[in-house]
């Protein structure tokens, strides 16, 4: 069964510059991440862990 | 008049002491039956049409006057709601009329129950028409319905049967009674003489004296129904269903400290974090992860009412001063 996911971040307006960096970040902490062109150029970003989730690196839990 | 009643409380018990009796009174509690004074009640309300428009004139300036001034303080949608409300609610007491007017022709021994009984069709065609106008009213979610997109991430989303039933059947409903649009005078006056007997007419009285008066009860009933549920959907339930779909995503992502309507930050504080976080700028550096997070921690950014993600806390403008303290109080440079 897939795993339960919790929505964590919602971000809009971001300029197309710095969209990749930020959804690196966010992928780095094994989120999965949805980047969708907004009608003005600009981008939006949305990011969902499992919950339950653990920092790879670090071994702490997100609850 | 509502700080007067304030000063008063005495006063203020007292009209709730009146809503009560006037309850108790109507529900025959206490062994008083209001209903058997209807006669000289409903004589009374038909020989004085205008003395029943006055004491609602009256009502309403009174109702005014209480909540004119604490209506400035209500949300618009709230204001709408209830001035929406006050107007059908007007418009289904004036249908006192139709229960007055029926009770002449209903038998003597049957004439107290004649008025519940209409009371009772009156809820019922209320009851009708309001589900029709919520039917009507009902808004659509709009939602992608493809699942089989394997990048988009797991989504609940709210579940439309009942919008895909509305939609079904109010296009039946507009199809088949524009058909039947010739019918419906008969049907109507079908279900009124059905309805009528219910009221078991007095031996002198035509039973289509009655089943006119039931046919009004049918049409007023039904239409106020139909806008009291139509109105308060589109006023108040469209917000309701609104918030309640919203409100998981928008908690948890709240609580996350993710949400962000400004974009992202671009501040030295955000990119000597993200250098602490990551040195080589690909890599996780743990020990260092360990002290961010421990940081975040002691500083109530992960707790029990909220658990702030370290990419939102680097990321989210709304952050920038918690980043400067992070950075000055874990010697980043």
């Amino acid at each position: 069964m897939e795993p339960i996911k919790v929505k964590i971040a919602e971000i809009t307006n971001i300029e197309p510059s710095d969209v990749e960096k930020a959804a690196q970040d966010y992928r780095d902490v094994d989120a999965d991440v949805q980047i969708t062109p907004q009608p003005d150029g600009k981008m939006k970003l949305e990011a969902w862990v499992k919950q339950g989730a653990l920092y790879p690196a670090s071994g702490n839990y997100m609850r | 008049m509502n700080d007067w009643l304030k000063q008063f409380p005495a006063l203020a018990a007292l009209r709730f002491l009146g809503c009560v009796v006037l309850a108790a009174l109507l529900a025959g509690i206490g062994g008083y039956e209001v209903w058997q004074h209807w006669d000289a009640i409903s004589t009374f309300l038909l020989a004085n049409p205008l003395a029943v428009i006055a004491s609602l004139a009256l009502a309403t300036a009174a109702l005014w006057r209480i909540y004119a001034g604490r209506m400035s303080e209500w949300k618009a949608e709230e204001r709408d709601v209830m001035l929406i409300g006050l107007i059908l609610g007007f418009a289904a007491a004036a249908g006192i009329f139709l229960v007055a007017a029926l009770q002449p022709l209903a038998a003597p021994a049957a004439r107290a129950s004649a008025a519940r009984v209409a009371t009772l069709w009156a809820a019922a065609y209320c009851a009708v028409g309001f589900l029709g106008g919520f039917l009507f009213g009902i808004p659509r979610t709009l939602q992608r319905d493809d699942v089989t997109d394997s990048t988009d991430p797991y989504k609940q989303r709210v579940n439309t049967n009942l919008e895909q039933i509305s939609d079904w059947l109010t296009k039946i409903i507009v199809g088949l009674g524009l058909v039947q649009l010739r019918q419906v005078p008969s049907y109507l006056g079908r279900a009124a003489e059905w309805m009528a007997q219910s009221f078991s007419p007095a031996p002198g009285a035509q039973l289509a004296q009655v089943a006119s008066v039931s046919n009004s009860i049918i049409v007023l009933y039904s239409i106020v129904g139909f806008l009291a549920g139509y109105l308060i959907t589109r006023l108040y339930l469209s917000g309701a269903f609104r918030r309640a779909d919203q409100a998981g995503t928008d908690s948890s992502v709240r609580a996350a400290g993710g949400k962000s309507d400004t974009g992202v930050s671009k501040d030295d504080t955000a990119t000597r974090l993200r250098a602490y976080w990551k040195p080589d700028g690909q890599t996780i550096k743990p020990e260092n992860e360990k002290a961010i997070l421990a940081w975040m921690h002691k500083n109530g950014l992960i707790g029990a009412s909220k658990q702030v993600l370290l990419p939102n806390f680097i990321n989210l403008p709304d952050f920038a001063a918690e980043r400067e303290k992070a950075v000055k109080d874990l010697n980043i440079n």
